[in-house]
């Protein structure tokens, strides 16, 4: 258990790091991002939606109820200013359904994200139509600004 | 000084040893814990923890009753919320009264240590602690050098450390309690695997009891409710523990050493009356089942015993007759029976006269349970005898329409395939609460290597033959071993009966009711002879099949959500199909070596058992990882890691 047992050595290191960037001594080497929305906004330069994709299919593997498919949205960001995010929200208002997935974004990032709000099981019962209206949203919010990227009609069929 | 050093480290070693048993156990609950930390997200799983968690920060605060709530907008609407005396109240006291120390440790380290990073910190200490305890033990069995895994080790930890901590997000200071909340349950969890390795160690070798220990806590659900704190995982381990203490309490006993073996007698009462300051009425079906089991098999009844046996129980359910007073004025009414308020859901929880309010989420179609609505009809002379008396009457009613209601519900073959075989959407639950998803995985589903039963009922079979050519024996002169036996299957058998009538249910996910069953049903698959034979002779097939069995489910699972665009309910419901195929395998391997030992060689057995464990864990850590998303990942690395995995 000498001062060369690597555990040792990197348990030191860890104690250390953790007290010198902790609240009391507060060296600013280590600063923990928030994950809350505030302000500023973000330049986006391309936005991969797939809307014709967005359908209502039958579950597998003995699930037995069907879904609301939605895929998944790829934006690329070109710069960031404050602490704005990235929302993607797909809703289909007769049944009652609204999706979405969010990002925020922090001074500096850029690069392409993935949005994936995922699939949304339909009560069997609830079905009673081949097809429903949907709307497709993709915006850049803040506390400032709230700039629409996307926004798109779509008719989401009922496949069985 | 350095003698004082000397007598410290001498005690410690001593306490480690009376806890651990040996470096294995240690290094297996270390690794349990590491493991647990990589899919821990922080947050709230269940409704019901809500009122669990706001009761924890009520009395870290000094208090048992809830004034503030940190984790709800609103006070009332929370399942599991009762009132006594103009107070609101939560329940399960004796759970959350492990966590208090916890959430004061965190606190006070956090005026040091920036929270997100004193997690972190946490985490590394303990990978750390696990890498050198590796370290010592790879040396022993493999020609690696121990340091070398020292190294790598400790430089794999500084690196996901580093990589946490310039990653690291902010966490709210309210984040911290429910932290230790989960904490709470993963010690519990991690501790049951220890009980059970300790337990299976005294009937067989080292690596049937390690590969004991690993199936429970990440082969099997308990691995699933690690980081989720509800009471389940820590009363499994408070009936494992009492099963371990009647053990030994059966070992001092067969060797004459009647003092310790008393001493371990007291601590299983005692054990089973804590349970009762969680869940009072499955602290008095676990009390009801040892006493039965332990009268007719202990070598050693005398007044003085029993005795001392009874002032263990008293130990340990003061804390729980304490609580009821300070919260109701009656020191046998848990909070449970206490009027229910809002959507409260008070699940195997007798109908005290209108008392208590069943429906609300949790427990819709239970009407079954506690059946006299009236006020008690008993009129006793005495107030606190009344008082007393009140709850006992309908309490006893329930028992016994809990018992009868389960023994019918064996005999509807449709409900018990949906509660142990197979799920897909069982037309028994209610899936609305769900969001429509079909998540409710049964036993078998959960935990594939309970496929192994199969061959029991031959194990049975040749055990009764055994024991019928020898029926003047007396159960008290049983082995040690016998008796335990006994006293697991009564177990498993009550805490299965008690909730069978309130199965299939939504909010389940793993069948959580019979939780507590799992370590037992677990040290019943190990004492089939194929199961513990293959984990002695052929231990390299066993962990070589079960890391390959646990990566490929794992990139399988992947996989299909990726490549087939899986949602939740489906992507669970693949993982269910694998699992029991899992179980197949097991089913089919276990069942032909206990029938024909020498067509199917141990080899063969290993995989068997190895493929539904490794299937299991891989399901575990996607279930953290990528399907139940309800909170941020308590270690930023692996936040960091998740966004380039498939979602659901």
């Amino acid at each position: 258990m000498g001062p060369r047992h690597p555990p040792t050595v990197v348990a030191l290191f860890v104690l250390v790091t953790l007290v010198v960037t902790g609240p009391i001594v507060g060296v600013d080497a280590v600063r923990t991002q928030p994950t809350t929305i505030g302000d500023g906004t973000a330049s986006v330069s391309s936005v991969q939606v797939p809307t014709s994709e967005i359908r209502i299919t039958d579950g597998r593997f003995g699930t037995n109820v069907a879904y609301l498919r939605v895929p998944d949205a790829s934006v690329t960001v070109d710069s960031v200013t404050g602490r704005p995010r990235l929302l993607y929200q797909v809703s289909v208002p007769a049944l009652d359904i609204s999706l979405e997935d969010e990002r925020v974004l922090s001074e500096g990032q850029h690069g392409t994200y993935r949005l994936a709000p995922g699939d949304r099981a339909v009560a069997p019962a609830s079905l009673d139509r081949g097809a429903y209206r949907g709307t497709v949203l993709l915006r850049v919010q803040s506390f400032e600004t709230a700039e629409t990227i996307v926004a798109e009609n779509v008719t989401v069929r009922v496949e069985q | 000084m350095t003698r004082d050093v000397e007598w410290l480290t001498g005690r410690c070693r001593r306490f480690g040893k009376t806890v651990f048993g040996d470096r294995y156990g240690y290094a297996l609950w270390l690794g349990l814990l590491v493991t647990f930390g990589l899919y821990w997200r922080i947050g709230i799983f269940i409704t019901d923890t809500y009122t669990t968690a706001n009761a924890l920060v009520a009395v870290s605060n000094g208090q048992l009753h809830i004034t503030e709530t940190p984790y709800t907008l609103t006070l009332g609407s929370q399942p599991g919320l009762h009132e006594s005396g103009g107070n609101l109240y939560g329940r399960n006291y004796g759970q959350i009264l492990l966590a208090v120390p916890l959430v004061w440790v965190l606190q006070a380290l956090s005026v040091l240590i920036t929270p997100r990073l004193l997690l972190l910190g946490l985490w590394s200490g303990t990978a750390l602690l696990f890498v050198s305890q590796v370290g010592e033990l790879g040396q022993r069995h493999t020609d690696t050098a121990k340091r070398t895994v020292l190294g790598v080790g400790s430089g794999t930890v500084a690196i996901l450390f580093l990589i946490g901590a310039l990653t690291a997000t902010t966490l709210p200071d309210t984040g911290l309690p429910i932290a230790a909340f989960q904490i709470s349950t993963m010690l519990a969890a991690a501790t049951t695997s220890l009980v059970i390795y300790r337990l299976v160690g005294i009937w067989h070798d080292r690596s049937v009891a390690l590969a004991a220990g690993v199936a429970v806590g990440i082969a099997s659900s308990v691995g699933f409710w690690a980081s989720l704190p509800k009471r389940h995982v820590l009363v499994g381990l408070l009936i494992l523990l009492t099963v371990y203490l009647f053990a030994r309490s059966r070992v001092a006993y067969a060797d004459a050493r009647f003092r310790i073996g008393l001493g371990f007698r007291a601590g299983a009462y005692l054990t089973a009356g804590l349970v009762t300051w969680t869940h009072a009425f499955e602290g008095f079906f676990l009390v009801v089942t040892l006493a039965l089991v332990d009268l007719v098999t202990a070598r050693r009844n005398s007044l003085l015993h029993l005795a001392v046996v009874g002032l263990g129980l008293f130990l340990g359910s003061l804390p729980m007759l304490v609580t009821n007073y300070l919260i109701s004025g009656n020191p046998v009414k848990p909070p449970r029976l206490l009027s229910a308020v809002g959507g409260a859901n008070v699940e195997f929880t007798p109908d005290t006269g209108g008392d208590g309010g069943t429906g609300g989420s949790g427990s819709t179609g239970t009407g079954s349970e506690g059946g006299n609505t009236g006020t008690p009809v008993l009129t006793p002379l005495l107030g606190l005898f009344e008082r007393i008396m009140g709850p006992a009457a309908p309490a006893m009613t329930f028992v016994s329409d809990a018992v009868r209601s389960g023994l019918g519900v064996l005999t509807t073959p449709d409900r018990m395939s949906q509660i142990f075989f197979r799920s897909g959407s069982a037309p028994g639950i209610n899936y609305a609460p769900n969001s429509y998803e079909a998540i409710e995985l049964t036993m078998l589903e959960s935990v594939p290597l309970f496929g192994a039963i199969a061959a029991l009922p031959v194990v049975l079979v040749r055990a009764v033959n055994h024991r019928i050519r020898r029926w003047s024996v007396r159960p008290s002169q049983y082995s040690p071993r016998t008796q335990t036996d006994i006293l697991v299957a009564a177990l498993a058998g009550v805490f299965t009966l008690i909730y069978l009538s309130r199965l299939p249910l939504h909010t389940q996910l793993t069948v959580r009711y019979l939780l507590p069953t799992v370590p037992l049903i677990m040290y019943g698959v190990v004492r089939v002879p194929a199961v513990h034979e293959t984990a002695s002779d052929a231990k390299r097939w066993l962990a070589g099949g079960y890391a390959v069995s646990a990566v490929g489910g794992v990139i399988l699972g992947l996989g299909a959500v990726a490549g087939l665009d899986l949602a939740l309910g489906e992507a669970v419901q693949f993982h269910a199909l694998l699992n029991l195929g899992g179980a197949a395998v097991c089913a089919g391997t276990v069942l032909g070596h206990t029938l024909v030992p020498d067509r199917v060689p141990s080899g063969v057995v290993a995989l068997g058992l190895a493929l539904p464990a490794g299937l299991t864990t891989a399901y575990l850590l996607l279930s953290g990882l990528v399907y139940f998303q309800y909170g941020p990942f308590a270690l930023d690395f692996v936040r960091a890691l998740a966004p380039h995995l498939p979602a659901v």
